[in-house]
């Protein structure tokens, strides 16, 4: 119904009106608690000047604290009597508004669950529940910049705000899904069973809350024998070894172990975590590069330095590709990237420097330490390995050489004593010849480190995930998709790329790749002594042109062996990822258990005693309902990709006696290592999101 | 070593969660929120009615705690409670008042012209159709100072008959139920009962999650009481208690005769008792005869032994109390439920004494100020519009001629919106209540509502299911926005303060029903009311010597330096005596005109619509959570309390129902009824039985489901009761 546009302000509204229009406003503005009823609260305001006041309250809660703080092998933790819970929930809210908590995220330190009873023996049960404050917290254990602290004498385990990077990892250690990142401040927060008020003898919001009492804190003993109540076994409850917990849950009707958690069927996947995800899976493939690279090295085709079996003359001798210096910088490239993604993951990623403080304890600070340790070896791999070859020092003592008119670089030494301008590039070029030889020793020494680095940076990437209550990661199936990435598609996306310069150099010819050098250093070192005049500029374009234009028009000697290197890599990659593959599909068998667990509960009306899955079973069935609900997309993309990948190495194999083949072939290797890239980013991307977590007992 | 070194203590993000001491008796405190004063406010969601302790800097809310010097919660309060300051900064709040333009969409207008819009539409209608032409729908939830206002001028300033409470979907039944057996709409319990008695009986009532400060008192009974529950669903109340009795839905009114049956069979009764104080025992006693426990136990589908043990429960002797709330409210015979709740109780003498009583757990935070002051069903004061002495008393107190009071009664709320539907009412102002998510079998009345000449609502929020509708919004200031008394349960008038600011032009009820009435031109009858408090020293006037006489009570500082004074407490009342909680009746004189209570009785009856083969589910319905108010309007609006209840509606049916249906736990399912169908997320629990499932009321979508059946004396719908189907999605 329209409302005829009414008539106009004045003919309708004396004075009158808008006087009281005007008052009603102003009487609205107006705030009058305080005035109005000061005299009744003036007394409050009087009895608050004294300083030791009783808080109102504290004859209500005198009975839910300890009266005393704990002793030495003690410590506090809360008690829940399970029969007062009546589900009311006001815990949660109290503990919002008594420690000023965020208002946008509806932050609370506590909880409250539902229990559901489908075998008609106990009827519903909520569970109230906040941080457990346990004896081996999982949170402290893995943060890898030691921001939690368990006290000493409390044994309360605090979150240290500030000291907090945001990586979140503490929430994937927890098992009762207690710290919660904060996305306005980068930080994650959490109870700290209100320790200050424990001190000053009062009790913590939510003990002060509680309208049925059901909620209190005791001292218990850090040191239980496996009978005593510390610790907590609820249905569908993780599992306390984890963590230890300390929160005492009292029923004196016991709960059925067939009781189920509201949320026990909830398909909301987990957090995506993407830039963790793409770390994982390029740290992973800047590993798999370094393989491949030294698998090339070993065959003796691009680093001869690194074929130990070769002689030096032989090294020189052997064909290996132009550019290889470039290849050499892959591994580093990639784990460089890789170092990027992780500090997009971080909350506060100034601070990310500290991550490596927690070495003796987290996985992730060793993951931390392993990553960079790989970083500096993939460094030092990519300069020692140009560096050491002789051709460039040549052709640099050569450069070096023409502008000092002697043509050789063994006859500088002699003409030192009598030119004394030539006396430091006479020493240059001697220190220039002799450093490949000095270099080439550590060569080897400095690969195996990286190698080594790659398998720490694997094992440990692999345990952060393990190391956690999340059934779906702690197996070894975990390592096995990290291994596999960097066996699969990191060597691929190596071996592409190789292909990619041999394709496109076409001919066979040794010595291009030392070319780029000399050229290069022997126009900068012209540059140089021409006292920096623009000769040194344009040197230096014409050196890089020329010895790119060289290298890319001369090629290389494509032996056999090359391509048995590729074709090798080719098997292996497509056997990785298909093993890759499988062991991710098998992940979905565990979906079935819910079948079986539905036919057995329509055939036998619902039994109290009846064997229930145990919880992590029962995540990782959800885990398998996530792949096959929600997230049945992304598994099939991830799918596709594999395929695609597979099928476009097996064209590669078919074609590889097709000589001439040009870019194809390359081209293939690209497609294929980028299907496994994107593959194996999807199945990161479902690695996080279907590790369905422990927790209690959520809401429906 | 250098780890120890690395690691920060202290800085500005540990800052932010820094407690400091609050002063003021509240314990520590964030120290970001350190008050400089604090006030006492009385919660507006439910009729518990409990004191928060609201922490005032500079005079603004900036947080509240529950007050532990109120009488009613001692320190304790619910979720919602502890919420009640975040629905007033929420973004939807309608800061201006809204028009519906002629493209159909609602756009800001000025106070003048939205007053002059309201004024100009409804003296149209008026004009055209007459005085019963427009009605208006209000609540339980605003003060009674603007329920008295809104009645007042409505009625005696506008000359139009018709206004009903959103009061009928909840506290209709009670009030009806009193007053024809104690001659007054006069629950006649203290909390305290809840600590006192010996025996608890719940009837329809879940006051763990309905009503968790009652529960907190209950749980606070050192007496080591027996608690029963009589409800079709294991509520967490019957979880709880000692005894459960999940009888059939709607059997509670034969389950009741049949407890009379045996008290009268077993000569377990307070002879004395009811002798001297109550009326018409003798036929009811007649008319229970037939009530045996076998028969009893076929219709309930309860054990013979389960209803002779709680039988035995509450003979005379020890302290017994029955409680009752919308289980027993909400049904088609509830008037008749509520009374036999009563006769039980007034047959062992359990009535003005500590720990007993026939009690009524009303819903809304002021459903009993609505019950006396509303001006709706009855006339102001209790009275009754029919009565022309009743008539002529208020007119006097006005000072208004006696013309101006209509002698006619009011359509109900299920009538009004009737009206709405045939046309006859064309103009509905709507008052803080949501009729197109909460009313009864929704129907069309979303195009009805719509089809009206005009739609006023009056409301914190322009978002409501209804306001959606609505051709002028006036923007209401809210809870903490403005002053004003509440009644609750146990008849406390509680006080509640203005401790934040409204947004924009926001007003409270008082002033825009003040605007209203000067700018109709009947500002005669406002003119000496110009703040709420001069409302509360006219409902004084209005009470004087009627039995919710408060003529004792000085004003709003009284009220709050008592923490909330009971009803009655009459001028010439001994000071000294007064006590924080009382209870009616301990005479045992009633306010009918032979000063006995009565007994009343039906025969039980069928609901209209039982299961049947295409419909094979009784749907139940009620409160979910503590956390949801309702229709969510406010509750919805906090981000704690989102957390803490279900985003889907869910719909609670047996494990074994949902095995041969094939549902598993969160599958989505299909409920259908003859009206409607809606979707919902399977919840498996034995809370319910085979053959009934649940959805709580919060989701707007249930009531497309529910069936319109009526007490015939009260007009409450019965909720709890219609024939749905299930299936998966």
């Amino acid at each position: 119904m329209i409302v005829p546009s009414p008539p106009s302000l004045r003919e309708f509204a004396p004075n009158i009106m808008g006087e009281m229009i005007a008052e009603a406003l102003g009487a609205q503005a107006s705030l009058t608690a305080v005035d109005v009823f000061s005299s009744w609260h003036e007394q409050e305001v009087e009895a608050a000047k004294g300083l030791d006041q009783q808080p109102h309250l504290a004859p209500w809660y005198r009975d839910l604290i300890p009266l005393q703080a704990p002793g030495i092998g003690e410590q506090y933790a809360f008690v829940v009597d399970l029969d007062r819970c009546s589900g009311c929930k006001a815990c949660v809210t109290a503990c919002h508004s008594l420690n000023g908590l965020d208002e946008e995220e509806g932050e609370s330190f506590r909880e409250v669950g539902l229990l559901l009873d489908p075998s008609g023996a106990r009827g519903q049960q909520h569970i109230t529940s906040a941080c457990h404050h346990c004896l081996q917290p999982g949170c402290a254990d893995g943060c890898p910049v030691l921001a939690y602290e368990k006290e000493a004498d409390t044994g309360v385990v605090k979150h240290l705000d500030d000291q907090c990077i945001g990586c979140e990892y503490c929430v994937l250690k927890c098992p009762y899904d207690v710290p919660k990142y904060h996305h306005g401040k980068g930080i994650v927060r959490k109870c700290d069973l209100c320790v200050g008020r424990l001190r000053a003898g009062e009790a913590p919001a939510c003990v002060q809350a509680c309208p049925t009492k059901a909620i209190s804190v005791t001292v218990v003993s850090t040191q239980p024998v496996e009978t005593e109540a510390v610790g907590f076994t609820l249905p569908s409850a993780p599992d306390p070894a984890f963590t230890r917990p300390t929160t005492v849950y009292r029923s004196a009707k016991p709960l059925p172990a067939s009781m189920i958690a509201g949320d026990a069927k909830s398909l909301a996947p987990e957090a995506a975590h993407w830039p963790l995800a793409a770390t994982l899976v390029v740290s992973q493939v800047a590993f798999g590069t370094l393989w491949a690279g030294v698998a090339y090295h070993l065959a003796g085709h691009l680093s001869p330095n690194l074929a130990p079996h070769l002689t030096h003359s032989q090294n020189l001798a052997a064909s290996h590709l132009p550019g290889t210096w470039l290849l050499g910088f892959l591994p580093l490239v990639v784990m460089s990237i890789a170092l990027g993604l992780s500090i997009l993951h971080l909350g506060r990623p100034l601070q990310a420097w500290k991550a490596w403080l927690n070495w003796r304890k987290s996985w992730l600070s060793r993951e931390i330490i392993a990553f960079g340790g790989f970083a500096a070896c993939a460094a030092a791999y990519a300069l020692v390995g140009c560096l050491s070859d002789s051709s460039w020092a040549n052709a640099l003592a050569t450069s070096l050489g023409n502008v000092s008119a002697t043509p050789t670089g063994a006859s500088i030494s002699a003409s030192v004593a009598t030119s004394q301008p030539l006396l430091q590039a006479s020493t240059l070029v001697s220190l220039v010849q002799g450093l490949p030889d000095l270099l080439r020793p550590i060569v080897a020494p400095i690969a195996g480190a990286a190698f080594v680095f790659s398998l720490l940076g694997l094992i440990t990437s692999s345990m952060v995930y393990i190391d956690t209550p999340r059934a779906f990661w702690r197996r070894p199936a975990t390592a096995w998709r990290f291994a596999l990435t960097a066996l699969g598609t990191g060597t691929l996306c190596y071996a592409s790329l190789a292909s990619w310069l041999k394709a496109s150099l076409g001919g066979a010819i040794s010595g291009a790749y030392p070319r780029v050098f000399p050229a290069l250093t022997h126009e900068v070192t012209h540059g140089v002594t021409q006292s920096l005049t623009q000769e040194a500029a344009r040197g230096l374009t014409q050196g890089v042109t020329e010895g790119l234009t060289q290298g890319l028009t001369q090629g290389v000697n494509s032996g056999i062996t090359f391509e048995a290197v590729a074709g090798f890599i080719v098997a292996l990659a497509i056997a990785a990822h298909a093993l890759k593959w499988f062991i991710e599909f098998a992940a979905l068998r565990h979906a079935r258990l819910e079948t079986q667990a539905r036919h057995s509960a329509s055939a036998n009306p619902p039994d109290a005693n009846a064997p229930t899955l145990s919880s992590p079973a029962l995540q990782l069935q959800r885990s398998a309902r996530i792949l096959l609900g929600p997230k049945r997309k992304v598994w099939l993309a991830r799918t596709l990709g594999g395929v695609l990948g597979i099928l476009a190495l097996l064209v590669f194999i078919l074609l590889s006696d097709a000589a001439g083949s040009g870019f194809l072939r390359p081209a293939l290797l690209s497609f294929a290592a980028l299907s496994f890239l994107a593959a194996d980013l999807l199945e990161r991307h479902l690695f996080f999101t279907a590790s369905a977590s422990p927790r209690m007992p959520g809401t429906l | 070593m250098i780890e120890s070194l690395l690691r920060r203590f202290e800085g500005p993000l540990t800052r932010e969660l820094v407690r400091a001491p609050g002063r003021y008796g509240l314990g520590q405190v964030p120290e970001r929120l350190t008050p400089n004063a604090t006030t006492t406010s009385v919660c507006g969601y439910c009729s518990t009615g409990c004191g928060l302790k609201v922490h005032l800097r500079d005079g603004i809310a900036v947080n509240l705690s529950a007050d532990p010097r109120y009488p009613v919660n001692l320190g304790m309060a619910c979720p919602k409670g502890w919420e009640a300051l975040a629905p007033l900064s929420a973004p939807d709040r309608v800061v201006t008042p809204l028009l519906r333009n002629a493209q159909g969409t609602l756009e800001p207008a000025d106070w003048p012209t939205a007053l002059q819009a309201f004024v100009s539409r409804f003296k149209a209608i008026m004009q055209e159709h007459g005085p019963e032409s427009v009605a208006f729908l209000s609540t339980g939830q605003i003060p009674t100072e603007e329920m008295l206002m809104l009645g007042m001028v409505w009625k005696f300033g506008f000359g139009a008959i018709h206004g009903d409470a959103n009061t009928r979907q909840c506290m209709a039944t009670a009030h009806v139920a009193y007053k024809q057996s104690f001659g007054f709409d006069a629950p006649p319990f203290t909390y305290k009962d809840f600590e006192e008695s010996d025996v608890l009986v719940f009837v329809g009532a879940n006051p763990a999650i309905a009503h968790p400060i009652m529960w907190e008192r209950v749980m606070l009974n050192p007496r080591q009481p027996q608690t029963w529950v009589i409800d079709p669903r294991r509520t967490e109340t019957a979880v709880a208690s000692t005894r459960h009795l999940a009888l059939a839905p709607k059997s509670d009114l034969t389950l009741l005769y049949g407890l009379a049956h045996i008290l009268i069979r077993d000569g377990a009764l307070d002879r004395d008792f009811l002798a001297a104080h109550t009326e018409g025992f003798d036929e009811f006693s007649e008319n229970v005869k037939s009530f045996t426990p076998q028969t009893v136990a076929e219709a309930t589908g309860l054990s013979v032994a389960e209803i002779e043990d709680l039988a035995l429960a509450i003979r005379p002797g020890k302290r017994v109390s029955m409680w009752w709330t919308m289980g027993v409210n909400q049904s088609h015979e509830a008037v008749r439920t509520a009374q036999a709740i009563i006769a039980l109780c007034l047959m062992g003498g359990h009535i003005g004494k500590p720990g007993t009583g026939p009690n009524s757990i009303t819903g809304q935070a002021n459903a009993m100020g609505s019950r006396l002051f509303s001006n709706t069903t009855s006339l102001l004061g209790g009275r009754d519009l029919l009565n022309p002495e009743h008539r002529a008393e208020v007119a006097e107190i006005l000072g208004i001629d006696v013309e101006r009071i209509p002698a006619k009664n009011t359509l109900a709320y299920d009538q009004i919106l009737d009206g709405v539907r045939n046309g006859t009412i064309k103009g509905l102002w709507v008052v803080a209540t949501n009729p197109k998510h909460s009313w009864v079998a929704q129907g069309d009345l979303e195009k009805d509502l719509a089809n009206l000449d005009c739609l006023v609502v009056q409301d914190m929020y322009a978002s409501t299911e209804t306001a959606r509708l609505a051709d002028i919004v006036l923007p209401a200031a809210g809870w903490g926005e403005k002053e004003g008394t509440f009644i609750n349960s146990e008849r406390r008038i509680g006080l509640l303060k203005k401790v934040r600011r409204a947004p924009g032009q926001a007003l409270a009820d008082f002033h825009i029903i003040r605007l209203l009435a000067q700018a109709w031109g009947c500002g005669d009858l406002v003119q000496d009311l110009r703040t709420p408090e001069d409302v509360f020293q006219l409902m004084r006037r209005l009470s004087d010597g009627r039995p919710c006489d408060i003529t004792g009570i000085v004003g709003y500082k009284h009220v709050d330096r008592e923490g909330g004074i009971q009803w009655p407490w009459p001028k010439n009342a001994d000071p000294a005596t007064y006590a924080h909680e009382r209870r009616l009746f301990a005479d045992g004189n009633f306010p009918t005109p032979s000063g006995k209570a009565r007994f009343l009785f039906d025969a039980p009856r069928m609901p209209a619509e039982m299961p049947d083969k295409s419909f094979p589910f009784v749907l139940l319905t009620g409160r979910g959570t503590s956390v949801q108010w309702h229709t969510g309007t406010r509750t919805d609006k906090s981000a704690v309390l989102r957390k803490l209840y279900p985003a889907d509606c869910y719909l609670e049916i047996h494990p074994v129902d949902a095995s041969t249906l094939g549902i598993d736990h969160q599958d989505w399912l299909t409920v259908a009824s003859r009206r409607g169908e809606v979707k919902a997320r399977a919840c498996l629990t034995d809370a319910v039985q085979p053959g009934q499932v649940f959805l709580p009321m919060h989701y707007a979508q249930v009531n497309a489901l529910t069936h319109p059946e009526f007490d015939p004396y009260s007009r409450q719908p019965s909720y709890k009761h219609c024939a749905v189907s299930v299936r998966k999605a």
